[in-house]
């Protein structure tokens, strides 16, 4: 084995392997961050809609046109 | 509505990452099964006031058994609608006490966490009485 050899058993293996490991942990991290970069406009994110309620029969349930039905305004 | 409004960044609070709107989805499906009605969460400019909350509500998919949070972070500016089958479980006391913790948290900088917290408790409250036999049928 000549020197080239050994600088490149002993020095350049590890540093490969070094490289292919922080590839490897570093590669999530970049591809989130590509999908962490905020679109600025408004967000709107609904669950499903409501599921029945066994407790109440359908006339006592308001027709879908009647919509609001209370709640507040805050601001901080 | 303009486009402009940055989701918190203007306003100093923390905008609110991918991560963060994964996070809020699952929170608003939890909310649905706890309480049984609809949840939705709207983040953007809200010129016309509540009226804008209103109707964006109005716009959901059965709006009588939904709830609509929406938040304006440059208005700093937050309004919980609900939806006529809804305000029978959840009264505008139950929507104060959420609006409450919601705003100081908002206050403190902290968007998502204030969210997350407000439609828990939303939920929690709006989640119907139980009933024998239908709830615990054994």
């Amino acid at each position: 084995m000549n020197a080239l050899q050994a600088i490149g058993l002993f020095f350049g293996l590890p540093l490969l392997f070094g490289v292919i490991v922080y590839a490897l942990v570093s590669a999530p991290g970049w591809i989130r961050s590509d999908d962490d970069a905020d679109e600025g406009g408004p967000l709107l994110l609904t669950s499903g809609p409501a599921l029945p309620d066994p407790s109440r029969l359908p006339s006592e349930m308001s027709p879908a046109s009647a919509v609001s039905g209370g709640g507040v305004s805050a601001q901080w | 509505m303009h486009s402009g409004d940055m989701l918190g960044i203007e306003s100093g609070l923390s905008p609110i990452s991918q991560e963060e709107r994964v996070d809020l989805q699952s929170v608003l499906a939890r909310a649905r099964t706890i309480s049984g009605y609809g949840f939705a969460l709207y983040v953007g400019p809200l010129d016309g006031g509540r009226a804008d909350a209103v109707a964006q509500h109005a716009d959901l998919r059965s709006p009588a058994g939904a709830v609509l949070v929406a938040v304006s972070p440059t208005q700093r500016r937050l309004e919980i609608v609900t939806g006529v089958n809804v305000a029978v479980n959840l009264d505008d006391r139950a929507c104060e006490l959420a609006a409450m913790s919601m705003s100081s948290s908002f206050a403190a900088g902290d968007l998502a966490g204030g969210l997350r917290e407000g439609i828990v408790m939303l939920a929690e409250h709006a989640r119907h009485p139980r009933v024998l036999h239908l709830d615990d049928p054994a």
